[in-house]
């Protein structure tokens, strides 16, 4: 498309989809939405599309609380992102320290949003799928055994953890390339994983309450329990072949 | 109207609670011989008129000696007692304050607390503040749970005062249970204690959870919500902002950036030599008498608070809240608690 008619188009269908969102037909909403997240300037960040339908993933999580996920939360993340690095650049190209200084809390938030929640929609699949079993042999599984004793243990300390998490955060299972032993964390905020641990996510669950209050209200517990269904365990493992050999 | 009092004789000599022991005086009175009278029971009674140093006797001795202590503990707790405790600070904010703030001054003596209100420092809701925190109790909403309707939905209320509030409070009740050390402490002072937030972080998020909540219910009101303040707050936010719509826009802004759980909050600072108001945002539990800052009023941002009614939209519930619901009459009471406080001193 030329730069003109995207210069006319992109705010109006923006307007559009702002204005009717709920109205949309989720499909149209989701391409929309991956369509819009780059900021006027050209963007360098952009909305990925979902590997399946917002309604892929229910009963663990609905419909709606996706489309809200997705096309809001992580578009405002994107958005935000692409609008602080075009502050960053103009403040280093000007040398302005005490401005570079002052983005630092809008790049961690939003570029720490954009980052978690790439990697989260990619760990999760529908129920039932091939991928949402986990595997009976391979390198994940020995590495949980060997860490954690057993894929429920594992289970167990991941879901303690993220459940106790203050507020908003995340719940992590991560690669230690120091140790070579995987290992549950969490962070708060959207404070990236490797970027404040050093841990290689594998595996992430978002716990801010906009992940689950729609479906689950205050009760934590149940969409932490619920969500283990649709855990992608091919994505997981790829991840852990990957941090071992690079 | 004449006095029709009658005095008995020994009205004028003795303070009114000897008069009963006078009445049991029975037979003879001996005269020890230095000039007193002395009872049956031991007692002497001053011949030479009521004075302290005429008191001789072992009954005298202790009823002057209990008026004494009492004396002393009256004086301890209402003149004596350290600044911030809860001790003799019960009527006060937490924050020792003697306020310079020469807005303070200009204008007339604000009323005291009367403990009528709907602030803190009222006995109508005290089940969270100056309290023993052993003591904490989920307190009602001021207002009925669909009041705020259609702003905030009757669903959000009851979610958040019965599930989130009450939770944090029984969770808080559990570990002091558990723990008795902390059973004497009032809520503020946990906040306050920088040792307690490192050593037992449930406790303090717990607590200061139950604190914030009971407060943000003050914050909003069914009737009259919105609009702009009076008196000495409006005066200081003119002064401190520049402008009423400065200070909204610095308020919501700090709302809007507050990065995951938190709070927005306008406060006095009373610190030596920053009186004035500031706004600030908290992030998870934390409040501003942490940074000895007395907190006048608060939105919740955390998402439990609006994500029902307005999904991701905080900036459209930041706004209804200032547009319709913010609760100025609470924030003035507050202020005025920090006013009377500097009088008092």
């Amino acid at each position: 498309m030329s730069s003109a008619k995207q210069i006319i188009l992109s705010p109006a269908l923006r307007a559009a989809v702002h204005v009717h969102s709920s109205k949309l037909n989720p499909e149209a909403a989701k391409l929309a939405a991956a369509y819009l997240s780059s900021a006027p300037s050209g963007g360098k960040h952009v909305l990925p599309d979902l590997p399946y339908d917002y309604a892929a993933l229910q009963p663990a999580i609905s419909a709606e609380t996706m489309e809200l996920h997705h096309s809001k939360h992580h578009n405002t993340y994107v958005t935000n992102l692409n609008v602080a690095l075009e502050k960053l650049d103009e403040a280093v190209s000007t040398s302005n320290v005490s401005s570079i200084i002052s983005l630092q809390g809008a790049l961690k938030f939003n570029g720490g949003g954009h980052v978690n929640h790439t990697l989260f929609w990619e760990n999760l699949c529908p129920k039932d799928s091939a991928a949402s079993e986990f595997p009976s042999s391979g390198a994940l599984k020995d590495a949980v055994e060997e860490r954690f004793g057993s894929f429920e243990n594992m289970k167990k300390e991941v879901s303690a953890l993220s459940i106790g998490v203050q507020g908003s955060g995340w719940g992590w299972l991560g690669y230690n390339a120091g140790t070579g032993r995987i290992e549950a964390a969490t962070c708060p905020n959207q404070d990236p994983l490797q970027a404040a641990t050093g841990l290689i996510p594998l595996l992430g669950i978002d716990v801010w309450e906009h992940a689950y209050y729609v479906d689950y209200r205050n009760v934590r517990p149940n969409y932490v329990n619920a969500i283990w269904d649709v855990i992608n365990w091919d994505t997981v493992e790829e991840r852990l072949v990957k941090a071992k050999s690079g | 109207m004449s006095s029709t009092l009658v005095m008995s004789q020994h009205d004028a000599l003795e303070p009114h609670w000897k008069t009963a022991h006078s009445q049991k005086q029975v037979g003879p009175v001996r005269d020890s011989g230095k000039g007193r009278r002395e009872s049956r029971s031991g007692n002497a009674f001053p011949s030479q008129g009521f004075a302290p140093g005429n008191f001789v006797g072992k009954r005298d001795d202790v009823y002057v000696r209990a008026c004494k202590v009492e004396a002393f503990i009256y004086y301890v707790i209402t003149i004596a007692a350290p600044r911030g405790s809860r001790l003799g600070t019960r009527e006060r904010f937490p924050i020792p304050s003697r306020s310079r703030d020469p807005l303070f001054q200009d204008h007339p003596n604000p009323e005291k607390i009367t403990g009528k209100g709907s602030g803190p420092t009222s006995r109508n809701h005290g089940s969270t503040f100056f309290i023993p925190v052993a003591s904490i109790e989920l307190p009602d909403l001021p207002y009925a749970y669909d009041a705020l309707a259609p702003t905030i939905s009757e669903k959000t209320l009851r979610t958040h005062h019965l599930k989130h509030h009450a939770k944090y409070v029984n969770t808080a009740n559990q570990i002091l249970t558990e723990d008795k050390k902390y059973a004497n402490l009032t809520a503020e002072k946990i906040i306050q204690d920088k040792s307690i937030r490192t050593s037992n972080p449930v406790l303090f998020n717990n607590v200061a959870q139950s604190w914030n909540h009971a407060f943000y219910w003050k914050c909003m009101t069914p009737i009259g919500g919105g609009g702009v303040p009076s008196g000495i707050l409006m005066d200081m936010i003119k002064r401190d902002f520049g402008s009423f719509e400065e200070f909204r826009k610095k308020m919501e802004s700090e709302a809007l950036t507050c990065f995951g759980s938190g709070w927005a909050w306008l406060g006095y600072d009373s610190k030596r030599g920053q009186e004035k108001l500031v706004v600030m945002k908290t992030s998870g539990a934390d409040n501003p008498l942490a940074f000895g800052v007395t907190p006048l009023l608060t939105i919740d941002v955390w998402e439990h608070a609006y994500y029902l009614d307005f999904q991701e939209k905080r900036n459209d519930y930041v706004n209804a809240f200032f547009n319709k619901l913010v609760h100025w009459a609470f924030a003035e009471e507050n202020l005025n608690n920090v006013a009377t406080t500097a009088d008092e001193l």
